[in-house]
């Protein structure tokens, strides 16, 4: 057979085929060349590959480490359960030599964070497929007097080498009673709401990152009024929110999602009978057995994990939807703020910036580097039309040297844990 | 006078085929193909010229040979509304693409790749990406360079130290 040779394949494509191929492969495929590194290591690219493999989501363990009395470190598991096997693959674990201990505060875009549970204030961001752990800056601790009976949320902007910022809002009077659901774009949260019913207040509160402000989602219409006692679950199901609603006395529950964020329109996607499975029996140990209800494509299957024969260890467990990201902590890392720090007064910096992939720069027009010089305000803001359309067109060009001048300076690693030692730890293969 | 002219081609589509207007297609190589506008219009791109008027003489399709936009033509047959469920075609479809190792499988997808970016067909574009993604998953960093003839620009150690920063993604 005659060689044809390979085509040329515009970067367009070969962006639109990467963001669809699994997150660990593409830990692999960073290092096929320079271009491809600045892809896959794009905010842009991990935005849309996990919106893209949120359509099939994983389901992440972490054992939740009780309060140590003689612990001089910790251990955080993370398991990620995947569909093949049906039994967690232990993906890493990270050793801390202080003494304290953690649980999980939040599950989302493929990042877990995690909070010291007697420690107030200070947090862990980790990326359980490239390993990476960052280390937040600790929130300072509110003075309780001076704000009694009122809520405030502190923000903290990655990059930005600020502190946290606090953010008060009229409508922010629960204490959340879950961890945070991450879905389209916001946080959510169940409100904790002790002496009533959850359906008598506002039972989710909403955070947009991008608006910075909180909102109290209504909950879907199921139809009847329903009794106090009753509770729902928030969750995600392919990307959307949903709300897992088991109604008393009756042999069902539904699988609510919210299809039109914008106009908080909820629909009854699933209604499933509960005579299917009897949960009673093998539910003898409640906290270690969970049911998963796997439903794709309008099919459902029902699945019992018991945890206590997969992991054999008597330890309750965070369980979240899990969609594996290839997001880079590095972004994160202050180098680059250094680096602007460094250059003398008068001096401008210019910056080339690929602004198609990394659309962060743009798209959340957000100052990413603290104050900026004047040039470097035209380039941002000017970005948008066609001048963006430029760039575009000119990308193969600049591709690989785009966001090369910050990218050298990162020496700093936030991983702290010891390569050698971790991966004998690793059991499982991380091929497909 | 445009509008004079969308008449005109209507009512000459009348006397072809029922109400369906038929647009002229060129490929690179000059294999002429008609299609009914209903189906062509999936493409953005000739939807555009359709409703700029200008899809009246012979649409010339360049970069695209005849072969590959008689596979486009196939496709978009498939998938005219309310033809076939979309789950089960798209899962024949994509049987076609299991073995995409093979060379001159490879080479239609990629004529495919870039008929379906030239003319703007979503549809297919998402179905030739993702069956690509599917090939390529879990392949080695090597076998990619290969598979999309990259020549690494990393030097030695440039790779050396990325490696060894996610050393058990390569191991097997």
């Amino acid at each position: 057979m005659d060689k044809r040779p390979i085509p040329f394949i515009p970067f367009e494509i070969i962006s639109l085929i990467l963001v669809r191929v699994p997150a660990r492969s593409l830990v692999r495929f960073r290092y096929v060349c320079k271009a491809w590194c600045n892809l896959i290591d794009s905010l842009w690219f991990a935005r849309n590959q996990v919106s893209i493999a949120s359509l099939q989501p994983q389901i992440v363990l972490v054992p939740v480490v009780p309060p140590p009395t003689s612990y001089r470190s910790f251990t955080f598991n993370v398991n990620v359960l995947e569909e093949s096997s049906r039994s967690p693959i232990l993906l890493f674990s990270y050793l801390h030599d202080q003494e304290y201990c953690l649980h999980v505060g939040g599950v989302g875009f493929g990042l877990v964070c995690f909070q010291s549970c007697d420690r107030l204030g200070e947090a862990y961001l980790c990326n359980p497929l490239t390993r990476q752990v960052l280390v937040l800056p600790r929130v300072t601790v509110i003075d309780s007097d001076a704000l009694r009976n009122r809520f405030v949320a502190e923000v903290y902007t990655f990059g930005t080498k600020s502190l946290w910022r606090r953010i008060s809002s009229s409508i922010l009077r629960h204490i959340f009673h879950t961890n945070g659901i991450y879905a389209h774009g916001d946080m959510h949260w169940t409100n904790h709401l002790p002496y009533t019913s959850f359906f008598q207040c506002d039972p989710i509160t909403s955070f947009n990152f991008e608006k910075e402000e909180f909102k109290l989602p209504p909950l879907p219409d199921f139809g009847y009024k329903p009794a106090a006692a009753e509770k729902f679950l928030l969750t995600t199901l392919r990307g959307s929110l949903a709300v897992v609603h088991v109604i008393p006395e009756e042999t069902h529950f539904e699988i609510w999602l919210m299809k039109d964020y914008e106009n908080k329109v909820w629909v009854r996607e699933y209604k499933i009978s509960m005579s299917n499975f009897s949960p009673k029996r093998d539910l003898k140990h409640v906290g270690f057995s969970r049911i998963f209800v796997d439903v794709r494509e309008h099919k459902y299957h029902i699945l019992l994990l018991n945890l206590i024969n997969i992991l054999d260890e008597k330890r309750l467990y965070a369980i979240s939807n899990h969609t594996e990201s290839v997001i880079s902590l590095k972004h994160f890392d202050d180098d680059f703020r250094e680096f602007v720090d460094q250059v003398p007064e008068g001096c401008h910096i210019t910056i080339v910036s690929d602004s198609c992939h990394n659309g962060g720069l743009i798209d959340e027009a957000k100052e990413q580097i603290g104050e900026s010089t004047k040039r470097q305000e035209q380039e941002s803001s000017s970005g948008f039309g066609f001048k963006s359309f430029l760039k575009q067109s000119v990308q193969g060009a600049f591709e690989s040297r785009g966001i090369q001048v910050p990218s050298g300076l990162l020496h700093r690693h936030q991983r702290q844990d010891d390569d050698d030692d971790e991966e004998r730890e690793v059991e499982s293969d991380f091929g497909e | 006078m445009s509008t004079a002219a969308t008449a005109d081609a209507s009512s000459s589509g009348d006397t072809t085929e029922g109400s369906v207007r038929l647009l002229t297609l060129q490929s690179e190589d000059g294999e002429v193909f008609e299609v009914k506008e209903t189906i062509a219009t999936q493409s953005v791109t000739i939807k555009g010229m359709v409703d700029d008027d200008c899809a009246t003489s012979t649409i010339p399709v360049c970069n695209v040979t005849g072969r590959t936009l008689a596979m486009v033509i196939e496709w978009w047959n498939k998938h005219e509304i309310g033809a076939v469920s979309n789950e089960k075609e798209l899962k024949e479809w994509e049987s076609q693409f299991d073995t995409i190792d093979d060379k001159s499988d490879r080479d239609d997808v990629y004529d495919l790749l870039m008929a379906a970016n030239y003319l703007n067909i979503p549809t297919l574009l998402d179905c030739c990406t993702s069956a690509v993604a599917e090939a390529i998953k879990g392949k080695s960093t090597d076998e990619m360079r290969e598979f999309f003839d990259i020549k690494s620009d990393f030097d030695e150690k440039e790779e050396d130290a990325l490696r060894k920063e996610n050393q058990w993604a390569f191991e097997n």
